[in-house]
């Protein structure tokens, strides 16, 4: 114990004087903690020093405190929307000692103080997201545990691109379901409610695997609307219509491949062009040329099945007459 | 005279009979995918997919059924035409179906136990067991297990080849079905040749 209070004290030591030129900075402002942060000239790079694997300091502090969820992947936050912005534009600097004051963990940032309000936003519509959210079956069960942050990571968040290919897009919103919902232990630190594994919950869906494969989980656990819903549905609540995406009009058309459809044309008679790269999907990927062939086909046999039916019939009596 | 031959031995109408159910569910089911539409008049999508499969891998295994049987008993050789004089036979059994048959004239071909179908059958039927139904075994089990078609095909996604292969020939499939079903009345009478595939016997006329 004498030997891990020594520890602690050597490096507090190391760390206070390394931060003397952001003690002085912090003691020349006054700052609230529940205000949107305003651009500080510190570096990056110097909370990365401890908030992330990039020096070893990090395998000696974890050693006395817990910050094992306070890492920060720096080539992710460099790849990611906020890439631009400091940590202290989000982070309150009300702390010019270390460890910082357990209020900072406990600080309540939301996404809306920063993206409400603002022209640049607008096209975002966080207001209806944050409607929209607060309908969902995360907020209405877990209203004190779960927040945006729950499944966007701030310092990893890169919103969709348009031209990413559909599989990484499918990846990457799935990989945000399943980072709870694919394990009974993430879940069991967000609720004490029992719910059943993945594979469980979706016995109903002919071949699981290959829908979480080929399209997101949001297809069926949000309703449909013009823009993409924030709000989740339960399990109760999802769609389950199968043909709401296995026909011609699909959904899917309206939201995974909402984005290529201005793209899509006939070729060669191949409707939905939208998905002909990607995948097949039974129902939706149709070609009309086939299709009236197929029923043109049809009707021609059952007219010339009919018509020789007919005539046998006609001629009947007179076969019989004559002996035939 | 009328005689009667054992033509259908009891394991070909199992399989006959079998196979007829099979197709008849898996051209319904099919359909009800390809033109699946939310309130749609087929059958609901799920039960589609669950009815589909289910009657497929069936199908498969009565094809290898039907496959050693035909090998092992030597009925394979009735699907093989003779090709010395096929084309007189395709047009005369053709002339009948389309004017003959009209006019009591007499079947050009009667069953025997060495030649069963006719040349037209024979060609037919060919097709249908050792093309059509194998091509759309393969093709459906691609689509049960997409892993084992290619990624990429021709710049688009390996699984459509596949997918257009399974539908084109259920098209087939179902046209033929309507054809077999309405020739199978064209016996001595409407229903002989549904006795025969029932019983096993089949009625000849020694002339």
């Amino acid at each position: 114990m004498r030997a891990r209070e020594t520890w602690r004290i050597i490096v507090l030591g190391c760390l206070v004087t390394s931060t003397l030129p952001l003690c002085a900075y912090t003691q020349s402002t006054t700052h609230s903690s529940n205000t949107p942060c305003e651009g500080a000239d510190i570096d990056k790079d110097y909370c990365f020093r401890c908030h992330s694997n990039t020096t070893q300091l990090i395998n000696v502090i974890s050693e006395l405190w817990r910050v094992e969820d306070m890492l920060v992947e720096p080539a992710k936050y460099a790849r990611s929307n906020h890439a631009e912005l400091n940590c202290l534009e989000c982070h309150a600097y009300t702390w010019p000692f270390f460890p910082h004051q357990e209020s900072v963990r406990n600080l309540r940032l939301s996404c809306l103080q920063c993206h409400q309000g603002e022209d640049k936003f607008a096209k975002f519509r966080f207001h209806y997201i944050e409607q929209q959210y607060n309908r969902s079956v995360h907020e209405e069960n877990l209203p004190d545990t779960f927040s945006c942050f729950s499944c966007h990571d701030p310092h990893e968040f890169d919103i969709a691109d348009p031209d990413d290919e559909i599989r990484y897009t499918i990846e990457n919103s799935n990989r945000l379901c399943r980072k709870c919902h694919a394990s009974l232990a993430e879940i069991a630190i967000l609720t004490t409610r029992k719910l059943p594994r993945l594979e469980e919950g979706h016995s109903w869906l002919p071949g699981p695997d290959l829908h979480w494969k080929h399209v997101r989980c949001v297809e069926c656990h949000t309703p449909h609307e013009e823009h993409f819903s924030h709000r989740i549905l339960s399990a109760k609540t999802a769609e389950r219509m199968c043909e709401k995406c296995h026909t011609k009009d699909s959904i899917l058309l309206t939201k995974l491949y909402k984005h290529r459809v201005s793209e899509t044309k006939q070729n060669y008679g191949f409707v939905n062009m939208a998905v002909f790269n990607d995948a097949y999907i039974i129902g939706m990927t149709r070609n009309i040329y086939l299709d009236w062939a197929f029923l043109a086909f049809i009707g021609l046999v059952v007219m010339g099945v009919g018509g020789h039916a007919g005539l046998r019939i006609i001629t009947w009596k007179w076969r019989k007459k004559h002996g035939k | 005279m009328a005689s009667r031959i054992y033509l259908y031995p009891g394991w070909l109408r199992v399989w006959h009979w079998t196979n007829a159910l099979l197709f008849l569910l898996l051209i319904l089911s099919g359909a009800s995918m390809h033109y699946a539409q939310p309130g749609g008049l087929l059958i609901p999508f799920e039960t589609a997919v669950s009815m589909h499969n289910i009657c497929g891998i069936t199908l498969s295994f009565m094809y290898l059924f039907f496959v050693l049987g035909s090998l092992i008993s030597g009925n394979i050789k009735q699907y093989i035409p003779n090709p010395r004089g096929i084309l007189v036979r395709l047009f005369n059994q053709a002339k009948y179906y389309l004017f003959g048959i009209f006019v009591g004239a007499p079947h050009p071909t009667h069953a025997t136990l060495e030649e069963k179908f006719n040349a037209l059958q024979q060609i037919t039927y060919l097709q249908i067991m050792y093309g059509l139904v194998p091509i759309i075994i393969v093709s459906g089990w691609a689509l049960l297990f997409p892993e084992l078609a290619p990624e990429k095909f021709l710049g688009a996604g390996g699984i459509w080849p596949m997918a257009i292969l399974h539908s084109v020939m259920g098209f087939f499939g179902a046209l033929f079905m309507m054809g077999h079903f309405y020739l199978a009345t064209t016996g001595d009478t409407v229903l002989a040749n549904f006795k025969g595939m029932l019983t096993g016997w089949h009625n000849t006329h020694t002339h």
